[in-house]
């Protein structure tokens, strides 16, 4: 099971904004942003809820579920 | 360089550190004591060169590392780094200095630095029974290589994973 997201999405409709400028809006590492839109790091749920706070989303439409696992028979 | 000179400036900067420490983060200056994401890439590149710096000097001269505190030098500068850290913590008023991303990799990076250690000092062990190394510089060879693996696997999991 992998975690998605529609960050950098998020990021271009809220006026192009950098990812540097998000970093800072919500107080992590420009690295962190790069990693988060890649896929290659998943947030805590505090960062997750931060971050869909700020686009003012459900934290469904900023996060969700790729590849789910087939349920246990 | 002697061994006296060594312990006057190891002295004079670990005061003057140590000082500073304490009155910046409670001076004006304090507004420019930040985390950024310059300072923990700067921490740990300069962490990678002086764990590699320690540990090449003490496996090619181990007597003099130890008997002229070249050890102390070398770490120093890693030392000072960590020590802004300190004060950037006590300037904010928070623990919490870095964001949850670079704990993550610094985890990581003590694991692998862990791991690596455990074969590391197996080999340090082997060398010391077959008589080839001395048994007191086990600490800096410990030290320099935890220092070397950490920094480099912490940089690493940061840019790449």
């Amino acid at each position: 099971m992998k975690l998605g997201n529609n960050l950098k999405i998020l990021r271009i409709q809220n006026g192009n904004m950098t990812q540097e400028a998000l970093a800072k809006a919500i107080g992590v590492s420009r690295q962190t942003i790069i990693s988060l839109e890649r896929g290659r790091y998943m947030p805590s749920t505090l960062l997750a809820l931060r971050l869909a706070r700020f686009f003012n989303k459900p934290l469904e439409d900023v996060f969700f579920i790729i590849d789910e696992e087939q349920p246990l028979s | 360089m002697e061994e006296k000179t060594i312990k006057i400036i190891l002295i004079v900067v670990i005061l003057a550190a140590v000082i500073a420490a304490i009155i910046i983060p409670r001076s004006g200056l304090r507004k420019y004591l930040r985390m950024n994401e310059t300072l923990f890439v700067t921490t740990n590149v300069l962490g990678t060169i002086c764990g590699l710096a320690g540990l090449v000097l003490s496996i090619i001269m181990p007597a003099t590392v130890i008997r002229l505190h070249l050890w102390e030098l070398i770490i120093l500068p890693f030392a000072l780094i960590y020590m802004y850290w300190l004060m950037i913590a006590d300037a904010q008023k928070k623990e919490q200095v870095l964001d949850e991303k670079q704990e993550f990799n610094m985890s990581g990076g003590a694991v692998v630095s862990w791991c690596v250690s455990i074969v590391f000092m197996g080999l340090v062990f082997s060398q010391y029974q077959n008589g080839n190394l001395s048994g007191g510089v086990w600490f800096l060879l410990f030290f320099f290589q935890t220092l070397t693996v950490f920094s480099a696997a912490t940089l690493y999991f940061y840019k790449y994973k």
